[in-house]
């Protein structure tokens, strides 16, 4: 497993965070980023879409996909790295997948601002045996085959890719007050019922957001006591003055103070002394969130298929976006899907027999200021890219 | 033979009780009360003119009669006298003596010790003037020894009692009528009763609640199986048509927003707070008398805006220190010591993860609190904060 990168890559670095000024280019703009005509596609222009994915959200940041530009076939493929899937905290691959589903949802939404519908083909060899037991350092999961399709207006087009630049995860105590608008619920249902074996189910009264919260703590208070994930959470938490390391979570994005931001990550690498009542502070914590949450909302493929999931990860952040369009914020807790036991007891009570697969909750932050929280960092695309890509052929425009 | 058949509008169908699901407390009741009421001279008096003895007296008689005219009746079992009360939850029925003679009955070992401050009022008085004491309590874990030590002292007609959380085996050690009984609902409430995930809790509020009509069938109590929260708490304090006004609330909450949130609310609307606490060997009791000091601080001798700040930056921060500065702002910063401040500094060996808490001093704490808050409502002048230590045998009172 790979740590955070923390030192200068072999080229110069940009700033962790560049990544998030990502320009609204108008169609004119986009196009005139290649030399290609209106219905062809360019390097420039597909790492300017891709741009977009990198802002997709993953587990532990870790961003574990690369892409592969094949202009020529106009399609893009992206590939999981392996040194990138936890061993700890997704000893399945299973989170890394969904991840690949945000990734994907937001290059396929940001190409279709642009007058490209993109097909996504996942790859005939990929299985759940192969993402964990494969030696290769990346795995293709599949493409995105991208044609032509009808341009949006500028106002939806600025306000879809305006959206993906706002998401962010805000960790924070929300105001229970709020409520979910009838209008955001029902597209809420209408993003996920777009991936056709994902369910959606959001829960909204006092007494079910309190049974979450509970599980939620069960759950991450027993994946704390275990070392192997303590240790692997420790070593990608980040210090708030870290500002050069482009994967993990900074304390910041928590509300941990710097001081904080130091010490919990040694703390729970075992390196330094830990409270005993930390780690159900911790646990308590995930308990309040979702409890002052608007709604929390959990989705379940009905297939548990490496394609189905990916489905689940793109339906989620459709989801996500649409909550962002409607000011609201979300924070995920995976621990229940992680325990066993846990996932087993929430299936058979609130879930009335679907598995979660995720569970987010979503509001408004209590502190206005916890909304402009900053983002995580990212790294640079160029850093994403596989080197085979790089082909001469690869950079003429060709048309879609 | 001897099966009753009770039909009720509150029960879809006819029930058939067996014997062995009946119970007759009316005849136990006034033979208790006939041994414990005195016909002295100084039998309390009544409004009515006589004195309780007396009226015991024709009661008993006329209740003797009955019975012995239903043992010579070859078709009645039982007088038909008081009031049938069926336990839908277990299935049994139990005839219990008349309001009054049954209430009396569960207070009369107290006898006249709680008296108002110049000795003026009657018995019956001082026994009405608890009795229409409106209680709310919010926290039924430590909570549930105070609903003790008040149903046992005062044995309101009315409570409130708001707690969103269930029970857990943990929670034995303190919680009042808390048993196996209660860590899960019955196998035939799941889903599927052969799934042992299916765990269906049983809220805290409901055992109390249930416990106590066992005992005293006659008291009404109005739940809040949603915990307090900002939506309801008014309707908590101040009653809406349905439910009365509070004289006191009892703060027993975990959730630490909720506690600050009582105290503004509580002051404003003049109901004073009561809320003890167990630290460690020691017991806390903390009476703020919002009626009669309108303008006293939300914690214990520290300026409100200090108070929220610590509350804030014990929600925000995720900094263990921050929560025992918020604790020391509602408690007073003398809250720990001995071991209970070991665990505070985390010296030495700690086996739990949680905040250490003592059965025994829980039920202190309870007794403390039945007994203050009956003294005041009878008049009595009570310190602003009463601390009891187990272990070094001290007592020691703040006086406001």
């Amino acid at each position: 497993m790979s740590a955070p990168i923390t030192q200068q890559s072999r080229t110069e670095m940009r700033p962790a965070f560049e990544a998030w000024q990502l320009p609204m280019l108008t169609i004119d703009e986009f196009r005139a980023l290649d030399a290609a005509g209106p219905l062809e596609l360019g390097q420039n222009q597909a790492e300017y879409l891709l741009g977009f994915s990198l802002l997709a959200p993953s587990s532990h940041n870790t961003v574990p996909l690369a892409y592969r530009i094949d202009v020529a076939r106009a399609r893009i493929e992206l590939w999981l790295r392996r040194s990138f899937v936890l061993p700890a905290s997704d000893p399945t691959g299973k989170e890394a997948l969904i991840s690949t589903g945000c990734a994907l949802e937001n290059l396929s939404l940001a190409a279709a601002q642009y007058g490209m519908a993109g097909r996504w083909h996942v790859d005939s060899q990929l299985s759940w045996e192969l993402i964990s037991k494969a030696q290769s350092a990346a795995l293709r999961v599949g493409h995105l085959q991208l044609d032509c399709a009808s341009v949006p207006n500028a106002q939806a087009r600025r306000a879809a890719l305006e959206c993906m630049v706002q998401r962010r995860t805000v960790r924070a105590e929300f105001d229970p007050t709020q409520r979910i608008p009838p209008a955001l619920r029902d597209d809420l249902e209408r993003a996920a019922s777009e991936s056709i074996d994902v369910r959606l189910s959001i829960f909204e009264s006092a007494a079910d957001k309190f049974a979450w919260g509970k599980l939620d703590e069960l759950a991450t208070k027993h994946k704390l006591e275990e070392r192997a994930f303590r240790h692997e959470l420790g070593r990608w938490m980040l210090p708030n003055d870290d500002e050069r390391s482009t994967r993990g979570m900074r304390g910041r994005e928590f509300g941990l103070e710097d001081r904080l931001s130091r010490d919990l990550p040694a703390q729970l690498r075992d390196e330094q002394p830990i409270a005993a009542d930390q780690l159900t502070f911790m646990s308590r914590a995930g308990r309040i969130g979702l409890c002052s949450s608007s709604a929390v909302c959990v989705l379940s493929g009905r297939s548990s298929s490496v394609a189905g999931t990916i489905d689940v990860g793109r339906a989620f952040q459709r989801c996500w976006l649409h909550a962002t369009l409607y000011g609201f914020c979300a924070a995920v807790h995976t621990a229940i899907c992680h325990v066993p036991h846990v996932r087993a007891m929430s299936s058979a009570t609130l879930m009335k027999s679907s598995q979660p697969d995720v569970i987010f909750r979503l509001g408004k932050p209590l502190q206005a200021s916890d909304a402009q929280r900053a983002h995580s960092s990212r790294p640079r695309l160029q850093d994403l890219l596989l080197d085979e890509v790089l082909s001469a052929e690869s950079s003429r425009p060709v048309r879609v | 033979m001897g099966n009753v058949q009770l039909t009720c509008p509150a029960l879809d169908a006819p029930r058939q009780i067996a014997p062995d699901r009946q119970y007759s407390c009316a005849f136990p009741t006034l033979m208790a009360l006939d041994k414990a009421l005195s016909s002295s001279s100084n039998s309390p008096r009544l409004r009515s003119g006589q004195s309780l003895r007396e009226a015991f007296d024709l009661e008993y008689r006329r209740y003797l009669e009955l019975l012995a005219q239903a043992h010579s009746s070859d078709d009645v079992w039982e007088p038909d006298y008081g009031t049938y009360v069926y336990d839908r939850r277990s299935g049994e029925l139990y005839l219990v003596a008349p309001e009054s003679w049954h209430r009396l009955a569960l207070l009369t070992s107290n006898a006249k010790l709680l008296t108002d401050p110049g000795g003026v009022m009657s018995a019956e008085e001082i026994r009405e003037r608890l009795s229409d004491t409106v209680v709310g309590f919010i926290g039924a874990s430590l909570g549930s020894n105070v609903i003790e030590g008040v149903v046992r002292e005062m044995r309101p007609r009315i409570a409130k009692l708001a707690d969103p959380d269930y029970l857990e085996a943990t929670n034995l050690n303190r919680l009042q009528h808390g048993s196996l009984r209660y860590l899960a609902q019955a196998r035939s409430h799941r889903t599927d009763p052969r799934n042992g995930f299916e765990t269906r809790f049983v809220n805290k509020v409901e055992l109390v609640a249930y416990e106590n009509q066992l005992i005293d069938p006659y008291m009404n109590w109005y739940l809040y199986p949603e915990g307090a929260t900002p939506e309801n708490l008014d309707q908590f304090l101040l009653g809406d048509g349905r439910e009365p006004r509070l004289d006191y609330v009892v703060e027993e909450a975990d959730d630490l927003r909720i506690k600050i949130e009582v105290r503004k609310r509580a002051r404003q609307h003049g109901i004073p707070v009561f809320m003890a606490s167990d630290l460690g060997h020691r017991s806390q009791a903390q009476l703020q008398d919002f009626n009669a000091h309108s303008s006293a601080p939300l914690g214990f001798r520290v300026a409100d805006a200090e108070l929220l700040a610590r509350l804030e930056r014990c929600l925000s921060t995720g900094d263990r220190s921050h929560l025992f500065e918020l604790v020391g702002a509602m408690l007073g910063e003398d809250f720990a010591v001995d071991e209970y401040r070991s665990w505070v500094d985390q010296i030495g060996e700690q086996p739990t993860s949680s905040i250490p808490q003592s059965g025994a001093v829980a039920q202190l704490s309870g007794a403390l609190g039945g007994k203050l808050i009956a003294l005041h409502r009878l008049g009595h002048r009570i310190p602003e904060r009463v601390v009891v230590d187990t272990r070094r045998l001290t007592i020691s009172v703040d006086e406001r």
